[in-house]
């Protein structure tokens, strides 16, 4: 396979520089210029670590305490995906690689542009890759073929359907396996002073998430609606580190401050107050500022990234901690398990966080998007709450344009305004 | 008080005029050029129907695809909300409503209230729409109309299987030159047979709970009904003239607006 990192180079310096600047850009949330400043901060790191190939890349969600405390750095499949195709605007170019390959439409358009950069050779190559079986089962086949093509070891976490005592013991034993892979694969050693330091730094992280989350509550709601995947992303980049802390604790004290004050997030009158359900289409992410700002729709709880068990890390058992915080949190509520849970989840946070409607984005060839009904019935059957199935694509901004979508949602707000007499 | 709403479609544009809650007017024009020139039309032909000036109207509602381009129109109202309004107002025991138009279908589920609990469409494909029948009708050289008398006269549907109008042409060619040839009501009767399947499946997104209103142009169509309402527990409820529900939703809600002492 031969690689060329040309391409990843001039995505990310593009995207390094967007970061830079919007650093430097005044804003009126502390928050959002320090989750500028920290992006920078990580690419400083990444971009190094890529030359010299001490990188270890995952898809989503692996726990990067590990991937630290082994002293490598964690590159995300996903990310490093969307940011290559949006900085170089080539979605055509790479979709159309992926179908040449043989790689059918009907799969979810994100795994298709990670294929066809493995095709072409256009990721770095890591010293090993780790994925798992949670979650999206795509990205079992695309890290596979990412492996398989780049000739590097690599490690697939079985992940349990549950979250008893003997799933935790299942899973802490398969992230014991991933230790060993790198270990092997890197010739370091897991250094487990350091990852025990990280465990502690991570409860507090673990505190701060849920304190931010109990301040959406307040009406009006104070959070920016796209801090929430801010928030996310510095769970995972920053997972088990100060930096995380710093993002946390400022995010939380403006949060807190607004809350005292009784007011939204700048410039929000809030009208509506909505669940979110699943993923929002990447490329039209500024739906989410729209909502806000222009209809007052405030989204006050996202299912898929919150902590839905009350996770307590132990730093003497920094692996079982691992598996329980993992677990127990972002994107594994539903992207593994019953969906008996996703309704449970839907139904408690509508309830908790005093919601008007819901929003399923409904991704093009996503399985998840099979819980629909269920969720739909569940919200509307416990609590007459009615929720959107807005047909978008998570990756591939042509399925359904930005109009398209926007449209689609001004349909709903209508509907609940209607309902609130508002 | 007289309040106008105005439905603007792809194909037609309904116009509803209400006085004191009671339809002074209501008409269907082709939408064939822009949006603004369509309503324009649809609106002057209406008030010289029945002898109205423009500024005699105290609020207009455009509802519809390009409702947005209607600049006479003192506010847009989405094409759910002015249909449940419309339907619940002609039917109130309705609590699912269907559109089946040119191009695109509707459903939705509403409380007693009129208060829209749960809607789709079939925004991404126009084969669960009337468009489906217009294009077949194309190629078989007759009216939607008269494909509706020949699915009448069958005394077997065939199964089209097709859900793509490619795919059913081309099993229409298949039934046609088959030996012996399938007779051509059964196979016409066959398509509307797939065209009600696909839009109940569309429906059972939501919850079919009766009464059920169908409503939009297809709805004008005797075998489309016919083959809907074998998949349904309860008659259909088609309103007299199907098209204008949303626009008279819109009618309706202006004329709210206009007692709220907004407008003219």
């Amino acid at each position: 396979m031969k690689i060329d990192n040309t391409m990843w180079f001039k995505a990310m310096d593009s995207w390094f520089g967007m970061c830079k600047h919007m650093a430097a850009k005044p804003s009126k949330s502390k928050a959002n210029r320090l989750y500028y400043e920290l992006y920078t901060k990580y690419y400083e790191r990444l971009i190094p670590a890529v030359e010299k190939g001490n990188i270890v890349v995952h898809p989503t969600s692996v726990p990067t305490e590990i991937i630290y405390a082994m002293d490598l750095v964690p590159m995300l499949v996903t990310s490093s995906t969307w940011q290559m195709v949006y900085s170089l605007k080539n979605f055509d170019e790479v979709l159309s690689i992926a179908k040449e390959h043989g790689i059918m439409e009907e799969t979810c358009s994100i795994h298709r542009m990670i294929s066809a950069f493995a095709f072409k050779g256009w990721f770095p190559k890591p010293m090993a890759f780790v994925y798992a079986t949670g979650g999206c089962d795509s990205f079992c086949g695309s890290s596979r073929v990412l492996s398989e093509l780049y000739e590097v070891p690599s490690y697939c976490i079985d992940t349990p359907y549950h979250y008893t005592d003997e799933d935790i013991a299942y899973l802490t034993n398969q992230l014991s396996g991933m230790v060993q892979l790198l270990e092997d694969a890197t010739g370091r050693k897991m250094d487990w002073d350091r990852l025990r330091a990280s465990i502690e730094i991570a409860q507090r992280q673990l505190d701060l998430y849920r304190e931010i989350g109990e301040l959406r509550k307040a009406t009006p709601s104070p959070m920016e609606n796209r801090r929430a995947w801010q928030l996310n992303w510095m769970n995972w980049i920053y997972a088990g580190s100060e930096d995380g802390v710093r993002f946390f604790q400022t995010l939380r004290d403006e949060l807190s401050e607004r809350v005292e004050k009784g007011i939204g997030a700048p410039g929000v009158e809030e009208r509506l107050r909505i669940l979110d359900l699943f993923m929002p289409p990447t490329p039209h992410f500024r739906l989410l500022d729209w909502m806000q700002e222009d209809r007052g729709a405030n989204i006050v709880s996202e299912i898929l990234i919150r902590y839905d068990k009350d996770v307590y890390l132990d730093p003497d058992k920094p692996l079982e901690s691992l598996a329980r915080k993992w677990a127990g949190g972002p994107l594994w509520n539903e992207l593994q398990g019953s969906t008996e849970n996703v309704v449970r989840a839907a139904v408690e946070a509508a309830e908790a966080f005093g919601v008007d409607g819901a929003i399923w984005w409904d991704n093009f060839n996503c399985r998840q998007c099979g819980c629909i009904r269920m969720a739909k019935d569940g919200l509307l059957d416990h609590l007459d709450i009615p929720t959107a199935v807005i047909s978008c694509d998570i990756g591939d901004p042509s399925f359904v344009t930005y109009e398209e979508v926007k449209d689609n949602l001004e349909q709903f707000f209508e509907i609940l305004e209607s309902r609130k007499g508002i | 008080m007289k309040v106008a709403g105005i439905d603007m479609g792809g194909m037609t544009t309904k116009l509803v005029i209400l006085e004191d809650s009671s339809i002074l007017y209501h008409g269907i024009t082709v939408t064939a050029d822009s949006s603004e020139m369509a309503a324009q039309r649809a609106i002057e032909r209406g008030l010289h129907d029945v002898h109205l000036k423009m500024g005699e109207l105290s609020y207009i509602i455009a509802t519809g695809m390009t409702r947005k381009k209607v600049s006479v129109a003192n506010e847009v109202k989405s094409s759910i909300i002015c249909l449940a309004k419309g339907a619940i107002w002609l039917f109130p025991q309705a609590r699912t409503v269907i559109d089946v138009g040119g191009e695109e279908t509707l459903a939705l589920n509403m409380d007693k209230a009129g208060r829209v609990t749960l809607f789709t469409s079939n925004d991404k494909c126009a084969a669960g729409s009337g468009f489906f029948l217009e294009s077949l009708a194309k190629m078989l050289e007759m009216s939607t109309e008269d494909m509706a008398k020949e699915a009448l006269k069958a005394e077997k549907a065939v199964n089209i299987s097709g859900t793509c109008t490619i795919f059913a042409e081309q099993e229409i060619l298949s039934h046609t030159f088959d030996v012996p040839p399938v007779p051509m009501p059964d196979i016409i009767a066959g398509l509307h047979e797939s065209l009600a399947g696909r839009v109940i499946g569309l429906v059972k997104n939501l919850r079919i709970l009766p009464e059920i209103v169908l409503c939009g142009g297809v709805a004008r169509n005797p075998a489309f009904v016919r083959s809907l309402n074998k998949r349904v527990s309860t008659e259909l409820l088609v309103p007299e003239d199907p098209q204008i529900v949303p626009a008279l939703g819109a009618a309706l809600l202006a004329e709210e607006r206009a007692h709220e002492g907004k407008g003219n």
